[in-house]
């Protein structure tokens, strides 16, 4: 009894943000006031219509898409390498892939503007990429390298001896068996560079803002609901992603994958 | 179809002792050979040469009179059939046994035509659209086998293969195999550590141990005729015997070893005639194991524990228990003399 007591604080604990949130997006006030004394979609129209807002939306996505795909072109290989080649210092390359998992992202942020800033790399787009990178990587080396590894090598073995070339070996069996753990890290690659703020912060300029850039920076100085709209926004964004890869993978393991 | 021909195969890992070392081994055209030997004998690592898996120290092989030691795996036109089966999980059976059709671009309708036939071949015309999963494992490997030979492979090599089925699942499967082997006219190195599965499905069995062919033969002269006491160990029970006994050759000279089978041991009740066993041994009986068609007596004698095997039928065994005083004999023709390794 007490147990369950325990429980349902910890997840009212967690979940309040998220409530007091919704109910503030709608509200009709012009102030972040809790309950609100009103229900509208005011500040969903508002942030449609805000300029700054939405255009660091569309870059915060283009900057996502673009690290997703850099991030498993890179990573993939790279877990590939790790998973099924012995060569000498294969550990030492794992750890350096995945090292910046350790470090604090603020330490992370700030070495990666000392190092950007003489090559004139910061508030750039190819910057801010090599800076997502840098955090979305570990994570993709580390999910491919597990499903890699679980994939038993005789298969690779048995479709070359069948006459496949290494590419088609890789493209007819090692990537379909992988889909799944493609599709897990390509959406948390999304989703980690989409949220990105204290990296983002560093290495972000005026012009070329993230969304939770902007986000941080509108909050600095207005005290309105339509931050609220923009979170709700977001979390309904980030939730269908997740339950697409939910369906996704289940749909993968009931065809036998 | 084409003779294999391995010269000087010499494979080391890391530091330890070659898995495969100097390895000379030759199979004919058509014919099926079992690479036989315990774990770790190397006789894996050899089948994974020759399928291009595994690059060799030193040493060639010759597929059909060409060196294809330097060729890679998917140029080779070898059919493998895995211990695991590695049969692909994301494809029907169908798909399967046509993937190497499709890597060896073949038109749609052939192709189609050639995975029918090779389903037929393994009686499972009718499961091509199943997964694996959804396939039991004496289908597993049924499929593994058509996918294997689909490709008219110019030789088969088959890697324990029949090692995760059930016992009378594996009888059966090692018939079907000789017979598509056969029907097929296919090379076929079939590597393996059970020496009944080897003895009764290969026309020649090369017996390995460290990495070397300890002895090559018709099933038959390896297990009446081995060379070396390892062979004569490995294939079948039998006794050894360290104490001077008749041979055919005379007494047992000294450093060396004597060895018999128990299937040509008999058993001798109450004074019972020998009739021309030079060799007797009395003693107690140990143990009685009762197998069904044969029954393994174990006799406590002055020469060591010896073993005889009797037919379930025969009447030699009945009433005997442990305590039970008896004779044993056979001849010195049976009896088997090697030199004892230093």
């Amino acid at each position: 009894m007490l147990f369950r007591a325990l429980v349902f604080c910890g997840y009212a604990f967690l979940l309040a943000p998220g409530v007091f949130v919704f109910a503030i997006a709608f509200s009709s006030d012009r102030f972040l006031t809790f309950p609100p004394p009103g229900l509208s979609l005011r500040w969903f129209v508002a942030l449609w219509q805000h300029e700054g807002l939405m255009g660091a939306m569309q870059r915060s996505a283009i900057l996502a898409s673009v690290v997703t795909l850099l991030a498993l072109a890179i990573g993939v290989p790279a877990a590939y390498a790790i998973a099924r080649l012995r060569f000498p210092g294969r550990e030492a390359v794992f750890s350096a892939l995945t090292a910046p998992l350790l470090l604090p992202t603020l330490v992370l942020g700030l070495g990666i503007l000392l190092v950007f800033f003489p090559f004139g790399l910061a508030a750039t787009w190819p910057g801010l990429a090599i800076a997502h990178l840098a955090v979305t990587l570990p994570f993709v080396v580390r999910i491919m390298a597990t499903a890699l590894a679980t994939l038993p090598a005789d298969l690779e073995d048995a479709a070359a001896t069948l006459g496949a070339p290494p590419l088609t070996v890789v493209r007819r069996v090692t990537l379909p068996l992988a889909l799944p753990g493609l599709i897990a890290s390509g959406a948390l690659t999304f989703l980690i560079s989409f949220d990105e703020v204290v990296i983002s912060l560093f290495i972000a300029g005026p012009r070329l803002s993230t969304l939770p850039v902007a986000m941080y920076r509108y909050v600095e100085g207005n005290t309105d609901p339509l931050v609220a709209a923009l979170a709700v926004v977001l979390i309904v964004f980030s939730l269908a992603i997740v339950l697409l890869v939910e369906r996704l993978l289940g749909f993968m393991r009931a065809v036998g994958r | 179809m084409a003779e294999l021909a391995l010269a000087g195969l010499s494979k080391r890992y890391g530091e330890g002792p070659p898995a495969v070392d100097a390895l000379d081994l030759a199979v004919a055209e058509g014919e099926f050979l079992a690479l036989l030997g315990p774990s770790g004998c190397g006789k894996t690592t050899t089948l994974r040469i020759v399928a291009g898996l595994v690059p060799p120290d030193a040493g060639t092989v010759r597929l059909g009179g060409h060196d294809i030691t330097a060729l890679p795996v998917h140029r080779r036109d070898i059919g493998l059939v895995f211990q695991s089966y590695a049969l692909f999980p994301h494809m029907t059976a169908a798909g399967n046994v046509g993937f190497g059709l499709e890597m060896r671009g073949l038109p749609r309708a052939e192709r189609d035509r050639r995975v029918a036939e090779a389903l037929r071949l393994v009686r499972l015309e009718e499961l091509g659209h199943r997964r694996p999963r959804e396939l039991s494992g004496g289908q597993q490997q049924r499929v593994a086998l058509a996918r294997a030979i689909a490709i008219r492979p110019s030789l088969l090599l088959l890697d324990e293969c029949l090692s995760n089925l059930d016992a009378k699942l594996r009888e059966e499967m090692r018939g079907e195999i000789r017979d598509i082997q056969r029907a097929a006219g296919i090379t076929a190195v079939f590597v393996t550590h059970d020496q009944t599965e080897a003895l009764a499905i290969c026309d020649r069995v090369a017996v390995m141990r460290e990495g070397r062919i300890e002895q090559i033969g018709t099933p038959e002269e390896v297990y009446e005729r081995p060379e070396t006491p390892f062979v004569a160990g490995f294939l079948g029970r039998m006794n050894r015997i360290a104490a001077p006994v008749a041979t055919v050759r005379g007494r047992l000279p000294s450093g060396h070893v004597a060895m018999v089978r128990p299937h040509r041991v008999r058993i001798l009740r109450d004074g019972a005639d020998p009739r021309g066993a030079e060799n007797r041994a009395d003693g107690t009986v140990r143990r009685i194991t009762y197998i069904g068609d044969v029954v393994q007596v174990e006799v406590e004698t002055p020469l060591g524990r010896l073993a005889a095997e009797v037919s379930g039928a025969a009447p030699e065994w009945r009433g005997l228990g442990p305590g039970a005083p008896v004779g044993l004999a056979w001849a010195a023709a049976d009896t088997l003399v090697f030199p004892v390794r230093a």
